[in-house]
């Protein structure tokens, strides 16, 4: 099902179906891409094994609305940060985590990898890899790949080096994404990551697959922002739809250190 | 063409009615170039992503004349629509490291290997044009650029570039310059203006230094057709285009397009980007 006109996307956001989030803490990095779900409130648990993710996971937002047969589709959101500046909010469904690598060590590492079988966006066509930092790794600046499959189901696909380490690509809950090898579209499955050098501290990291969703703009707002797919702008990616299991949750790239709270309008369309 | 009725048109297609097709498209760039921290651009210049790693990985440097498209490595994947409609690009963001305008363009002819010293006619398309363009054929609104692959010299000299025009005028010459601080550093991406009364290229035939920069390096000559314009205010913050309330109107992707990137930066730092493309059909 589609909504057929405008009156009926107003019915729908009278509804006022919402799911709510809240940071705990300010992001860990202004000018980076932060992996804001691990400071919601509650706070996730940082991960051992691959955990494949979903509506109920604690990174997720929520309550999802329950749906039947429709589209579970965004509408539009309120949203609040706490310092007056400006940033951009990227929505994202959340499809596995998994943390206890080593940044000290420079051979492929395979704990707790491979990464747990995909859930929803199954072949991987579109779904990025990102690098989540759980506790700080080392100020040496070096690079890191990944082994991975590719969304056309080949393995042994190789990553491209990516800054990883020192200043900016070190703190905790910071979300490095990963720069795929050419031709590549999206990716299934990760297997290893390799760090190039030492970082000279071993913190604690893992890798994450994610499926964007939408981005939002959060700009200079302070007290109730509130935006809709339709009359207020600052939503690419408005109407998207979202699976019904989703693990839905956000990244934050902000030019200021601020936290966030809010909530996301949903509707089945 | 057929044009999106009204709002209730727009929101029905987004939503999955009609053949809407819906298709949000989600890109990243990081600054580096295979694997090797990317030349810092130049402040207020033009500075070409191509070839920066990245979802989708960097592109490679044209050695030969080349039409490239939605398969080439380095363009920003999508589904082409069909049935017969077209796809509108209804939306546009990025949020990067580096403030600036960034432009998604049409990649619609590329060629690398061309020298920073040789002072004779170097062949672009010749004429009768070979490669000819297969997108965008007439012309209109489509521009030029010359891009460094590998510095060139640091002597400032004089590009002159043959070309037909829009309305299908041969022979029409244009001149920029090139070599030198801020026209030679590698990634640079230089608009060639057209001649007097000139909209738009259905070709190029040639270029010609009128001295050597110096150096040989190695730059390309790329035709872009424009889509998007996407201003960037602030590192940090999130530029955005909603296209079916601002102008230039809803741009049509062609099904074959080479969606690439360039961008020019506010700051001497190379980008570290993600963006998105909110696109329907009809």
């Amino acid at each position: 099902m589609a909504l057929t006109d405008f009156n009926e996307y107003v019915d729908k956001l009278q509804e006022n179906r919402v799911a709510d989030f809240q940071l705990s803490t300010s992001i860990a990095r202004t000018l980076r891409l932060n992996a804001s779900w691990q400071s919601f409130n509650p706070a996730p648990a940082i991960p051992t094994t691959s955990v494949a993710l979903d509506k109920n996971s604690a990174q997720s937002i929520g309550p999802i609305p329950d749906i039947s047969t429709g589209r579970l589709t965004f509408l539009g959101g309120r949203f609040n940060t706490s310092t007056y500046g400006a940033g951009c909010m990227l929505l994202v469904d959340l499809l596995n985590v998994s943390g206890g690598l080593n940044a000290t060590l420079t051979t492929a590492q395979t704990t707790n990898l491979p990464t747990a079988a995909l859930t929803r966006y199954t072949n991987g066509e579109g779904v990025m890899a990102g690098i989540v930092i759980y506790t700080s790794v080392g100020g040496t600046a070096t690079t890191v790949t990944i082994s991975y499959t590719n969304s056309a189901g080949v393995s042994g696909r190789t990553s491209t080096a990516t800054s990883f380490g020192g200043g900016g690509y070190r703190e905790a809950a910071i979300l490095i994404p990963i720069p795929l090898q050419a031709g590549d579209t999206g990716v299934e499955s990760i297997e290893s990551v390799t760090v190039t050098a030492t970082t000279a501290t071993a913190g604690n990291f893992g890798v994450c697959m994610f499926k964007p969703l939408s981005m939002i703009s959060l700009e200079s707002a302070t007290g109730a922002m509130s935006l809709d797919a339709v009359s207020t702008g600052c939503i690419i990616g408005s109407l998207a739809e979202i699976d019904p299991d989703a693990c839905l949750t956000i990244s934050v790239f902000s030019a200021i250190s601020t936290s966030l709270t809010g909530a996301l309008i949903l509707t089945e369309a | 063409m057929a044009a999106i009725t009204d709002l209730s048109d727009l929101i029905n297609r987004q939503t999955g009615g009609n053949s809407g097709t819906p298709e949000n498209i989600f890109f990243h760039k990081v600054p580096r170039v295979s694997g090797v921290a990317a030349t810092a651009p130049i402040s207020g210049r033009g500075c070409s992503l191509w070839t920066y790693d990245g979802m989708p990985a960097g592109g490679a440097v044209p050695t030969s004349a080349v039409i490239p498209d939605k398969t080439t490595q380095g363009a920003i994947p999508f589904t082409a629509a069909g049935g017969g409609r077209d796809k509108h690009l209804i939306g546009a963001s990025i949020t990067p490291l580096t403030a600036g305008v960034y432009l998604l363009y049409d990649r619609l002819f590329h060629i690398g290997g061309l020298s920073g010293t040789s002072t004779a006619a170097q062949q672009i398309q010749d004429d009768p044009a070979s490669p000819a363009l297969t997108r965008n054929t007439g012309g209109a609104g489509n521009i030029a650029f010359y891009e460094i692959y590998t510095i060139i010299g640091t002597t400032s000299t004089t590009l002159t570039m043959t070309y037909t025009n829009q309305a299908g005028t041969g022979s029409r010459t244009s001149t920029i310059n090139i070599g030198a601080t801020g026209f030679r550093e590698v990634s640079r991406m230089q608009r060639i203006p057209l001649a007097a009364g000139d909209s738009g290229i259905q070709a190029i035939e040639q270029i010609q230094l009128t001295a050597t920069t110096g150096t040989l390096g190695n730059f390309g000559i790329t035709i872009a057709q424009p889509l998007a314009w996407i201003p960037v205010g602030s590192a940090g913050t999130m530029g955005w285009r909603d296209y079916t309330t601002g102008l230039p109107g809803i741009p049509v992707i062609d099904p074959n397009a080479c969606l690439s990137l360039m961008f020019i930066p506010s700051a001497a730092t190379a980008p570290e980007l993600f963006g998105s493309l909110a696109t329907i059909e009809k």
